[in-house]
């Protein structure tokens, strides 16, 4: 049977239509799109490829991306995306373990050392050994939403650097006197992780938040506010996380009911999953209902893990004890 | 019933009482040509709608570097139930326009896994549903006007339109303890997601046919890409005093580019009745998503499949076909095996 074929007289607007849709369909590659197959894997950094010590006690990304590393023998390090650059005692720091970093609002550089405070302002180094006639060996630093630097000490107590100086917190118990950690909420209270509870400074006096409120061991370690609003205390004694909302207090279980191994730091990445850092046990991730353990046969180098932190491109940095930084690129 | 499914549901009462009409003389001719000599695209005046009913049981697996990898194995093997619904019309001899959608419903199970050990013990599992209709596809294809018989040549263009709701539902996790005194628990994770994709998509395609009196030769390859930038949720969960709570995040998404590929031969055994056997396949690429803030790509997948079937006329109107598909290699994908079984309802509605 002979079909019906119509005769088409236009062939030229036919061909013209499918040009433009070819046009149309076309697309340019989009540089900004990570590459998926990068993502959720491991990369290392130790003494074999630029740092000066595998043993980390700080990890801070500055202003502009580059991360600082403090170590226990090798000063600091700094990673400004492509190389490191060292910072030892011969480039003025007072002593080659360095316990914290952070910036200021001038951008310049903190560093707490076993001897005392660096300051890196405009690569030149300067340093604070003692504030008034007293010693220090800070052991954390935090600058606020109000430009304020905060100084956590080992045994000397909690001092506060702003426009008018030094400032010195009375407190009045010893244990107060030990800083672990410093971090600010989103109402602005600054939160201190001491050996004798968490303190909270409301712009006007300091609070504490301990055993009797509900915290399950009073030698805080770390403090985390969450996405969702809470605050999380770990301990490096207890048997449970402390997760407060506020009001009410709830103890987590680190390893879904098992007890803890010590808890060193926490971070939270850009899917909302906190990573908690623990002495000998690796990491602990937790998505919010389960935890999962992470070890050195995941891809970790040392299951001793100190501390950590998040990049702006939403990758974990971890410091351990002996396997140098492992950075785990998930976004 | 929504707006749509009236619509859809009235041009199927208009189709099927257009067959008690009767037809012109040459419809006949039309309507019973046998499957070889049939061109790809409908006649002038042919009003054809096909449905059917498609069972897969996604048995199995592909990693990044296209190992096979059994879901038996691990007790996660899903199924999938597809029903596709097309309407396509000649409204030229050379020049056919097309609407199709489906409804699926799958159920995607991960394997189960424990955390802890003797006493307690916290048991996980999870289930990823996708319910409901696709997105809606309106399409054209044009007839290349080669009177040489041997050689149907077609091109097509269509836009895929996310008019279904394909934002996913709040989830429904629970989490229940097992025994209060060892701290034992059951973790069960419910993720309620829609099948509409929720991205508007362009395509592009051409086919080819070849007859001879027994045997045909088609093939064909689309291209298809999103045409801009979409939008749609993921649920955030947490878990506070054994009860779930959520947030919903918002976040845009691309579905980036896939080709499809299609070869097949059909011999004719008898003037009503025909055997296909066809390779298809695959690949998507340069898709992303910003869930967490960043955007990161789609992992590149592809699947290529085999399938064997039948066609039988059944009547002047009615055509049914059965085929099974079988999954023969692919890289970061589930697979399937399916069992579709269609029906296509052909009418001529004016004659030339």
């Amino acid at each position: 049977m002979a079909l019906p074929y119509y005769k088409l007289k236009n062939l030229k607007y036919l061909y013209t239509l499918v040009f433009l849709l070819i046009i149309l369909f076309s697309c340019e590659e989009d540089p900004d799109i990570i590459n998926p197959e990068e993502v959720n894997t491991w990369k290392y950094y130790n003494t074999s490829n630029g740092l000066t010590d595998n043993m980390i006690y700080s990890i801070k990304q500055d202003k502009s991306g580059n991360i600082w590393v403090g170590t226990d023998r090798g000063g600091i390090n700094m990673f400004d995306g492509s190389k490191w650059i060292n910072y030892t005692v011969y480039d003025g720091l007072l002593s080659n373990r360095v316990y914290a970093i952070d910036q200021d609002a001038d951008g310049t550089m903190w560093f707490g050392t076993s001897a005392g405070i660096n300051l890196l302002i405009d690569q030149e180094m300067y340093y604070i050994d003692k504030i008034g006639d007293l010693p220090i060996v800070p052991i954390s630093l935090f600058n606020d939403s109000k430009k304020r630097m905060w100084i956590g000490t080992e045994g000397q107590g909690i001092f506060m650097y702003d426009e008018n100086g030094f400032n010195y917190a009375l407190l009045d118990k010893t244990e107060y006197w030990y800083i672990n950690y410093i971090t600010e909420d989103l109402k602005n209270n600054v939160w201190f992780a001491t050996f004798g509870g968490a303190l909270y400074f409301d712009g006007i006096a300091f609070s504490v938040f301990d055993e009797t409120h509900g915290l399950n061991h009073n030698y805080v370690t770390y403090i985390l506010e969450d996405s969702w609003g809470d605050i999380w205390f770990s301990s490096f004694e207890a048997e449970y996380l402390t997760r407060y909302n506020g009001t009410d207090v709830e103890l987590i279980s680190l390893f879904n009911g098992k007890p803890i191994s010590g808890v060193s730091s926490m971070v939270q990445d850009l899917n909302r999953n906190i990573w908690f850092t623990t002495g000998g046990a690796g990491i602990v991730k937790y998505n919010g209902a389960e935890m999962l353990t992470i070890k050195i046969h995941d891809g970790l180098k040392d299951n001793w893990v100190l501390c950590s932190t998040l990049d702006k491109d939403g990758n974990l940095w971890f410091g351990t004890l002996e396997g140098g930084i492992n950075v785990y690129i998930t976004k | 019933m929504s707006v749509l499914n009236k619509i859809f549901f009235f041009f199927i009462f208009l189709l099927i009482n257009y067959q008690i009409l009767g037809q012109e003389d040459n419809s006949y001719d039309l309507l019973t040509e046998r499957y070889v000599d049939r061109p790809i695209a409908m006649h002038k005046g042919q009003l054809q709608f096909n449905s059917g009913y498609e069972f897969s049981i996604i048995n199995r697996k592909y990693d990044v570097s296209g190992k096979k990898i059994d879901l038996a194995t691990d007790g996660s093997v899903s199924a999938k139930h597809l029903m596709p619904f097309e309407l396509k019309f000649g409204i030229l001899e050379y020049l056919q326009l097309t609407a199709s959608t489906g409804y699926a419903s799958i159920g995607l199970r991960n394997q189960n896994h424990n955390i802890g050990s003797s006493g307690s013990i916290l048991y996980v599992s999870e289930l990823t549903r996708y319910k409901g209709f696709n997105d809606l596809f309106l399409g054209t294809a044009l007839t290349a006007p080669i009177k040489w018989h041997p050689v149907n040549f077609v091109i097509s263009a269509g836009i895929f339109l996310p008019l279904f709701n394909h934002e996913p539902d709040k989830p429904e996790h629970s989490y229940t303890i097992l025994d209060p005194t060892n701290g034992s628990a059951s973790l069960i994770y419910k993720y309620n997601n829609k099948y509409s994709g929720g991205a508007m998509i362009g395509l592009l395609g051409t086919s080819l046919k070849i007859r001879t009196s027994r045997i045909s030769l088609t093939g064909s390859f689309i291209y298809s890409t999103g045409l801009k930038d979409a939008k749609s949720v993921d649920w955030k969960f947490r878990l506070v005093e054994n009860e779930f709570q959520y947030q919903k995040d918002e976040y845009q998404f691309n579905p980036g580019i896939t080709i499809n590929y299609y070869s097949e031969v059909a011999v004719q055994a008898i003037p009503w009745f025909t055997i296909t056997s066809a390779f298809n396949g695959y690949k998507s690429s340069d898709g992303w998503s910003n869930i967490t803030g960043k955007k990161v790509g789609y992992i590149k997948k592809s699947l290529n499949n085999l399938s064997l079937g039948y066609e039988i006329l059944v009547s002047q109107n009615l055509r049914l076909e059965q085929h099974v598909i079988l999954p023969v290699s692919g890289k970061n994908i589930m697979a399937q095996w399916a069992f579709l079984t269609g029906i296509s309802l052909n009418i001529i509605t004016f004659a030339d």
